[in-house]
């Protein structure tokens, strides 16, 4: 009998949640993408509902991917799609005018989950957008007593993305070590 | 004063990480344009004197020995104690302790300085109670990429620190990297203030292999996924 595990996407409109998907999923990402109302952010589509794509291991257990709205006005949902993953990933977008408090944004809204479950952070555009660093990412999340991995990610890069799931899968592994 | 004999002194080095080892064999090259200084690096016993990254030594190895320690570790260690120096290694304090025992030697009986004879170990060369080797850290804050240089075994390395507290022995079990490479990038985080010092329990993290359950065999099928 095969099992069904997810891993969470999430992050501001425009921080490739999609994209990210798309890059490791075996499928075509099913996408509910609607015309963007949001005159502040220069996009013609953004994710209402959310994304899915999913890759199958060789014992048949799939891993399902999903993308969480990007707008804090869905974080009811956020909780809903947060219970039972295996992880978190949190993508930022250097080239917005507050990445930090974009981050913010999400630290509040997984709180609870985040005390148990993994969470990575994935910086993009900061080759355009140098600022703010890693290291103020890293000052932020010390200001709120998390250690998450953060590393910069292009999501159009397949090893990117894996790379920050990799890093959801070894904190898993140092989990099931126990206390 | 240097000793009569001109005979060369041995010293051995132990339990440090390669870039440290560079560093000592560096620096004990650019002493000897003092024609004065006659100590040499020895890959082998005997030795006259042992430089060690925290790991008791034995008395019959040597009666002198000096224990590179980091503050972080050791917070309650004087600074000023003269078989203890404190990361970073500074040549003028590794060069002094040198030259203290070099003298210590010289002054000696004919007999007891030297090798051939090892004396116990006095309560002044013994190591801190709490040894680097048995000390566990945790990451208090994510390394800046500098430090991390993009590498994956050092990504990953970091991100088992900043989940839970672990000796360098095992964060080389967990990690499969190799110990030496563990304890360098402990000693990286170290200068960079990014550890946190916890108590020990006594009780080992288990190797991979002692915890096969379902959810590392799920992680071990998406990394094949990922992967191939």
């Amino acid at each position: 009998m095969t099992k069904e595990y997810k891993v969470l996407f999430t992050g501001t409109m425009g921080a490739g949640k999609t994209t990210a998907i798309a890059s490791i999923s075996e499928v075509p990402p099913i996408v509910t993408d609607v015309l963007n109302t949001d005159t502040r952010v220069l996009k013609e589509r953004t994710t209402v509902g959310l994304d899915f794509g999913q890759f199958t291991l060789d014992n048949g257990d799939r891993i399902r991917l999903f993308g969480t709205p990007g707008q804090s006005r869905f974080d009811f949902l956020w909780k809903i799609l947060a219970t039972n993953a295996l992880g978190l990933i949190i993508l930022a977008d250097n080239s917005r005018p507050d990445p930090l408090g974009d981050l913010e944004v999400y630290l509040h809204g997984f709180a609870e989950q985040l005390d148990t479950l993994p969470c990575s952070i994935g910086i993009g555009r900061s080759e355009s957008h140098p600022q703010p660093a890693i290291d103020d990412y890293a000052a932020l999340l010390e200001r709120h007593n998390r250690v998450f991995p953060i590393l910069p990610v292009d999501v159009r890069r397949k090893n990117d993305v894996v790379l920050l799931i990799d890093t959801l899968l070894t904190q898993i592994e140092a989990n099931e070590l126990g206390a | 004063m240097p000793h009569p004999s001109k005979r060369e002194l041995r010293l051995g080095i132990t339990e440090l990480p390669d870039a440290e080892c560079g560093l000592i064999k560096t620096m004990l090259r650019l002493f000897r344009y003092d024609p004065d200084f006659r100590w040499v690096y020895a890959e082998s016993p005997p030795y006259d004197a042992l430089v060690s990254g925290g790991r008791p030594v034995s008395a019959e190895t040597t009666d002198a020995v000096l224990y590179i320690l980091s503050s972080a570790e050791h917070p309650s260690v004087a600074a000023d104690r003269q078989d203890v120096l404190i990361r970073p290694i500074r040549s003028d304090r590794l060069e002094a302790w040198l030259v203290r025992i070099d003298r210590t030697r010289a002054a000696e009986p004919p007999g007891a300085a030297g090798t051939a004879e090892p004396r116990q170990e006095s309560a002044a060369s013994a190591p801190p109670s709490n040894s680097a080797f048995d000390a566990r850290f945790r990451l208090k804050r994510w390394p800046p990429p500098s430090l991390l240089h993009g590498d994956p075994a050092r990504i990953r390395l970091a991100t088992l620190l900043s989940r839970r507290a672990l000796s360098h022995a095992e964060l080389a079990s967990l990690s499969g990297s190799h110990p030496d490479a563990c304890r360098t990038f402990l000693s990286v985080l170290q200068s960079a203030a990014l550890l946190v010092p916890v108590p020990t329990t006594g009780a080992t993290v288990p190797a991979p292999a002692e915890t096969g359950s379902v959810m590392n065999r799920l992680i071990s099928g998406i990394r094949r996924a990922l992967f191939s």
